[in-house]
């Protein structure tokens, strides 16, 4: 894992030693907040995966124009113009509803309007108030939350009771839960 | 200030579970195509770097075989113009390669 190597190392590694892991790497790191910004665009699970997965091969191929900066940034950008590109060729084809969009703007703010800000606005808050968690804590809801290993399986595995796992799980949830209404802010 | 309910957590726990799946297997099928690009420059890199070693000498020497062959029985025009052609083509390339040439690669 390269985990703590910088962005530019990494696009390095890619280009000169045609490192694949390295790629992985920086999709590890990327990808989630381009596909959210491809969800905000796309409004569609589906389409903001494939924008997702263009961009990514897409930078992949143009890694040697990266000219520094935000790599996240880029690819994002590259998910826009891909995203736009495809709700311009739903709309000619006559798969979007809406008649007054005039141009790419408008297909921007079309998908804006119909994104449900406040759920994803959520979304984010709950990863970074996950990523704020005591390592320990944090492994406990990826294993609960994300992985499905049951509380009992969880306490087995750390050598605890089921009810000292169910009050901690609680704590956590309570932490996070003051963590997502205030914005992260404590 | 908004409250967020034990119900909201879990449905945003659920959604965010659902995302990284996504993610997951959108990182999955990137690799892929990254990986199978990379194994393509790989042999591209190696087929070329075979023809310049073994394509290219075997070229110069049947050409040179040819011009031993054939050269008593031309006229001197063409004779200068047999040796002509490779010194150019040698030439063009090395000014070629001396005006694409970066010290990084």
């Amino acid at each position: 894992m390269k985990g703590n190597v910088s962005d530019i190392e990494l696009i390095r590694q890619v280009l000169r030693e045609n490192d694949s892991r390295a790629f992985d790497t920086l999709m590890q790191r990327y990808s989630l907040p381009v596909y959210n910004a491809a969800l905000r665009l796309m409004h569609d699970e589906e389409d903001a995966a494939e924008v997702t997965q263009l961009a990514f091969i897409q930078a992949y191929k143009q890694l040697d124009s990266w000219r520094g900066g935000d790599f996240g940034a880029w690819v994002t950008i590259i998910a826009n113009h891909i995203g736009l590109r495809l709700l311009e060729k739903e709309k000619r084809r006559g798969n979007i509803r809406f008649d007054d969009v005039q141009s790419t703007t408008d297909l921007a703010d079309i998908a804006d309007e119909t994104y449900n800000e406040q759920r994803e606005e959520h979304l984010l808050a709950l990863e970074q108030a996950i990523t704020q968690l005591p390592e320990a804590d944090r492994q406990i809801i990826r294993w609960h939350y994300y992985d499905g290993v049951p509380l009992q399986a969880i306490a087995e595995r750390l050598g605890q009771t089921e009810n000292n796992i169910k009050v901690r799980l609680f704590r956590i949830r309570e932490r996070l839960k003051k963590k997502i209404e205030h914005g992260n802010n404590n | 200030m908004e409250t967020i309910t034990d119900y909201e957590l879990d449905t945003l726990f659920q959604q965010s579970a659902q995302q990284h799946k996504a993610v997951e297997q959108i990182n999955r099928q990137v690799m892929r195509t990254v990986r199978r690009d990379m194994r393509l420059k790989t042999l591209r890199k190696w087929t070329k770097l075979l023809g310049l070693c073994f394509g290219l000498p075997v070229a110069v020497v049947l050409y040179i075989y040819a011009l031993f062959l054939f050269m008593p029985e031309m006229p001197e025009q063409l004779q200068t113009v047999c040796i002509a052609i490779p010194v150019a083509t040698v030439l063009a390339l090395a000014a070629q390669r001396l005006h694409y040439f970066s010290p990084e690669v």
